[in-house]
Parts: structure tokens; sequence; C-alpha cells
């Protein structure tokens, strides 16, 4: 069993950095997607769905499906594209966009 | 999507810009501009830049390299080298070193006719004209609906390659790949590799399949090899193999948590008589093989085919990759998915055809170099039609989705919706879609309309080749209001009339 998700093997990362989802802090390395720090934070309901309120997360990967949309500082974001910041503040979407 | 407002909001941006600021809805002119920077779009723009023309290259990722070449997060400062990111580097440094505009980190949202080119950048909007566009922006992945399928921990198996790929990261802590295609396969070997526990491989496609295909895959035995050698590294390790099962659902309240999959026969119907496994895992990454992604092509309104041995609806093309539409070429997977091979082959050839069309070249040079490219490309597309057929997702699994299935992830729109709304005449992807908002939320309708197209395929007892693709919208892809507002007036932007039914 890994003891983290992140691929370890002799790959060199920045900096550590503190970002908030949804007050949690969270601890990733600066430049990291964002969706990924989250994904091995364990966080992967990331925002609920229209319509039936169910929770959603990554699925695409590469910024196609929406299903990682989140607000960042205010502003919403696809978390497969947007990479940790010092600081970032991330909440969910919930209900009708 | 959020709705640009009104001009007014746009007038107050606008005066609010700083003066000595660059006026950012001024159009930048060039002779060609290459839609999206994948090992395809790199060749097409390297080789016109050569030819004497002007070039513009545009991709949203932050570096080009496309989906093969894709370079890892921006966080991994030192790895080892692989040879995918020595080669993806060395077309990255040829790229840089080119006399070639880039626009990375800008995503393309609408095409005008003739040809103009609106990207957003952040907030911003740019703009860039050009008579003549390659449009080189690869696949996208085949879906099919399960029950449990929208819970967070099922992703694409795209989405679990550019994982590990990319973000250096394992998808879960128990993983269930499963689908069909080479990517099954490689992935699962990435993963395990990485030291990842892999709960089970399992390939829709029966072993009587396989066999069918392997003299037209023998004949690229490199990539034979490269396939016969990640199942004898999975079976090394001891990672359980099914062939001919199917996942038929994802279990979980809620986040997935296991996963059932089914005996199949050749079409892909569960086989009666035999009971589901059950899967102990917390992530199911799969998919169905690769498609050409034709959002610049469905706005563009230009002709496309239906072929399995492309990977189903692609641009259609003549033998040197021009278009329906005037001075518009295809490269790469766009123009038929058959991998990275022939990829920058077809870059290449694309742009002689573009710089001949545009008079920036003699038609005996075109003759003496780019009729070999176009004479080596039939052989060399052989290994990509057999994948293409091999892992084309078969009718039997629309078996498996329930008529509480969510099809349409954006709208949350189920089957027994659809199936109403075909009953009630809907008959066409088009009407299906006005009729029920299936594929009209923000993905664009790029994962559910192949879905929704299964559903009339059933219903309707009609082939993939009768249903259609339904045509663009602008925006493609979501787009921030601000995008909108800031540089100019809504008045100003692509006004489209709703698809007539
Ligand atoms: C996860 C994955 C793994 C793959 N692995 C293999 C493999 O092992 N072997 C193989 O032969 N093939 C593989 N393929 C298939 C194929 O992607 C490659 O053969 C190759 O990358 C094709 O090159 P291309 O230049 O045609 O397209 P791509 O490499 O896909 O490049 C297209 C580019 O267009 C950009 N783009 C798309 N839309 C927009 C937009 N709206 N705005 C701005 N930019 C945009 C994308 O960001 C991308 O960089 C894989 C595909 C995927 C998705
Ligand atoms: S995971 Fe699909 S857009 Fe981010």
């Amino acid at each position: 069993m890994l003891e983290t998700l992140r691929i370890d093997k002799n790959i060199k990362r920045a900096k550590l950095v503190r970002f908030t989802f949804n007050e949690t802090e969270i601890e990733a390395h600066l430049g990291e997607p964002l969706v990924a720090a989250l994904w091995v934070a364990g966080v992967r309901s990331l925002r609920y769905a229209p319509r039936d309120e169910k929770p959603r997360g990554l699925y695409c990967a590469m910024g196609n499906c929406q299903e990682c949309a989140v607000m960042i500082n205010g502003m919403k974001a696809e978390a497969c594209r947007v990479v940790v910041n010092e600081g970032m503040v991330v909440t969910s979407l919930r209900g009708p966009r | 999507m959020t709705q640009p407002r009104a001009r007014a909001d746009a007038g107050r941006a606008a005066a609010s810009r700083t003066a000595g600021e660059p006026r950012r809805e001024q159009v930048e002119k060039f002779d060609l501009i290459v839609l999206g920077a994948g090992p395809a779009g790199i060749e097409a723009a390297l080789t016109a830049r050569s030819l004497g023309m002007r070039v513009l290259i545009i991709d949203e990722a932050p570096q080009a390299g496309g989906q093969y070449y894709r370079a890892p997060n921006l966080a991994v400062q030192d790895m080892p080298s692989t040879p995918e990111k020595r080669e993806g580097d060395r077309l990255r440094m040829r790229l840089a070193e080119a006399d070639v505009q880039t626009w990375f980190n800008h995503r393309i949202w609408s095409i005008e006719p003739s040809y103009r080119v609106a990207c957003a950048t952040g907030i911003h909007n740019r703009l860039a004209e050009a008579p003549a566009m390659i449009i080189a922006t690869g696949v996208v992945e085949k879906v099919r609906p399960v029950p449990g399928w929208t819970q967070p921990g099922v992703m694409g198996l795209a989405a679990a390659a550019i994982m590990v790929k990319s973000y250096k990261v394992v998808p879960g802590k128990r993983v269930l790949l499963t689908g069909s295609g080479p990517l099954l396969y490689d992935v699962a070997t990435k993963i395990c590799a990485a030291g990842g526990d892999i709960a089970a491989v399992v390939d829709a496609v029966p072993l009587s399949t396989w066999m069918q295909q392997t003299t037209r895959l023998a004949r690229k035995p490199k990539l034979l090899a490269k396939g016969l050698g990640w199942m004898a590294y999975l079976r090394a390790r001891g990672v359980k193999i099914y062939r001919g099962h199917a996942l038929c659902e994802v279990l979980g309240s809620g986040e997935a948590d296991g996963a059932l999959i089914r005996k199949v026969d050749a079409d892909w119907y569960p086989v009666e008589g035999q009971e589901p496994i059950q899967i102990d895992c917390d992530t199911v990454c799969y998919g169905y093989g690769l498609q050409p992604g034709l959002d610049m092509s469905r706005l563009l309104g230009a002709e496309h085919v239906y072929k399995r041995s492309r990977g189903g609806w692609t641009l259609k093309t003549d033998r040197f990759l021009r278009t329906s539409l005037r001075k518009v070429y295809a490269a790469g997977d766009v123009a038929g998915a058959f991998g990275i091979d022939l990829a920058g082959m077809r870059g290449r050839l694309a742009a002689y055809t573009a710089a001949m069309d545009g008079r920036f070249i003699e038609p005996k040079r075109f003759r003496l170099e780019a009729k070999p490219l176009k004479d080596a490309l039939p052989h060399s597309a052989s290994f990509g039609r057999a994948v293409n057929r091999l892992s084309m997702p078969r009718r039997g699994l629309v078996a498996f989705i329930t008529p509480e299935t969510t099809i349409c992830r954006c709208e949350s729109i189920t089957r027994s919706k659809l199936e109403m709304a075909i009953q009630q005449g809907a008959h066409s992807l088009t009407t299906l879609r006005s009729a029920t908002r299936c594929g009209m939320g923000p993905c664009g309708g790029r994962y559910c309309l192949s879905a929704a197209s299964t559903i009339l395929r059933e219903e309707l007892e009609i082939d993939f080749g009768d249903i259609g693709i339904v045509k663009g919208r602008s925006p493609m892809r979501p787009v921030h209001i601000r995008t909108f507002t800031q540089d100019f007036a809504y008045s100003d932007l692509p006004q489209r009339k709703p698809p007539p039914l």
C-alpha cells in the first residue's frame, strides 16, 4: 500500500504551501494542479450537481467535462486547469449554476 | 456558462482600462493559425514557417506537447527522464526556437468565418485572424454510462493517464481499470510501476476479437510487442486480467466504493445466467477508446463522416488533408484517431497543402516534398485502424444503462427522460438536445451526446452514421463573463440563432 497517492520516486517538487477548501486547510506543492492536491488530501467530492444535488468530482482531467468546477477567490474555475497558490481560497459550487 | 450582461458593463470596463495598456480587441493577423499544440500542430507550425508563412499556434495548456507529450505539472522541478519526456522536450525546444507565435494558456472559444479565432486567457479575450487554419485539436475519450458513474472516484482512462503522467499522482488506493483499447493496459502498467494497487484490469474485448485483429496489429511489430509487454508485466505482478467482461455498475453511496462487472458476448451484451462479479476498489477508471474531438469543425459547419476505423465521427478530408471548408485543414488525430506515429507526419502534410493553396510554394515543390508524405499515410494507418476497430464500444453496453442512469452529467438527465422524448418524436440528436437539454450543459455535449446516440440507436434501430452529429455552438467552452464584457460590447459578439429543429 502506498502511504500517499503522490508518486514520489525520484521526483523533486516545488515547496509546500497552504490553501483552503471549504475552510479546511490543505498543504500542497506550489504549482501542483489544484484537483491533484485535493485528490491526494482525500477530497474527491468537489461540487454538487444541479437538480439531483449529488456530489461530483474529477472526471476528464483535461478541462472538458466541467465536473471539477469550484469557486476560487470568488470566480468559477476548473480545478484541473488551475494550479495551487499560497493562500488560495477554494469553495464548492452547490445547486443550480 | 454565465451569460454576458449588458453593453453598459462593457463600456465601464473599457473606460477603466488604463492608458497605454494594449487594446485587446485588436486583431492580430497571420498567414496561418494552427489550433492545438500537440505533435501534429507543432510539426504543422514548424513546417509552415519553414515554407514562408507567418504562423500562430494556440493551445489551452500551459506548455506545448498535447496528450502524448504532455509536460509534467508545474510543481515538478526534477524527475527521472523517460523517452516520452525527452521527445516532448525536444519538440517544445524546436518550437521555442522557431519564429512562430505561440499563445499558450489560451482557450479557443469561438471561430468566425474567414477566419477569426477568439481565445480566452485568464479573463482576457484575444483575437487572431488568418485566411487559413489547421485544426489539430486531437481526441476525446469514448464514454458509456453505467449506474453510479457520476460518483467522484469514477474517471476516464484518459484522466487516469493524465494523473499518472502529468499530475504524478496515483488515481486511487485500489484502482479498477476497465474498458477497451491499448490505453487500458498502458495506464495499468504505469499505475503498477508507480507502486499503485490495481484491483483488476477488465477488458470488454473477448480474446476471439483480439485474435481477429492480430494480423493487422502485427504490421507494427514494435507496437504489438509493446502491448504484449504491458500484459506480461501486469501478469508477472499478479494483476488479475478479465477479458470479455464489462463494467456494469459502480457501487457507493456518494463516492465510488466498489464495482460490478459481468461477462459479455461478442457484441458485449451480458451473458445470460452469469452472475455479476463484485470488485473491491475505491476508484474506477474506464473508457472505450478515442475519437476525434470535433468542437472546432462542428462549430464551423465542416463536413464529417462516420468511420469506425477512424474512431467514429471524424472530419472529412481529401488525401492532402483539406477539409470541406475553404483553406481549413486537419492534422493529427482530429482527422482520424491513428495515434502518435502519424501525428507529426499528418501535421507536415497539412502545412504543405496550406502553403501550396496559399501560393507560398510552387506545385512542383509540393509534388516533390508533400506527395511522399501522402503516399506513406495509408500504410502507416493500418495499425491505428485495427486499434480503433478493436476498442470500438459494441452495442451491448446499452443493456447496462438502466432507466434511472444519468446520461448527461451536466444537466443530470436520465435514460428514461431521453426515451420519453424519443417516443414523443425527437428522432435526431438535434431535436433530442432541444427537447431535453441533453448536450446543452457546460461540457458542450462532448461526453453525453455520443452516449445519447446509443440510446437513439437502440430505440430507433438505426446506425450511428444515420444519427449524425449536431452543429456546434459558440462559446465552445465556458468562458468567464468578464472575458466577454471587459474588452468589447455584447453586441460585437457573434450572435447565433438556436439550431433549427
Ligand atoms: C490520455 C491519452 C493518452 C494517449 N496515449 C497515446 C499513446 O500512448 N499512443 C498513441 O499513439 N496515442 C495516444 N493517444 C492519442 C493521441 O492523443 C496521440 O496520438 C497524439 O497526442 C495525437 O496528437 P495530436 O497533435 O493530433 O493531438 P493532441 O496531442 O491531443 O493535441 C491537441 C492539442 O489541442 C489542444 N486543444 C484542444 N482543444 C482546444 C481549445 N478549445 N483551445 C485551445 N487548445 C485546445 C489541447 O490542449 C492539445 O494540446 C492518447 C490520447 C490521450 C487522450
Ligand atoms: S476534470 Fe473535467 S474539466 Fe476538470
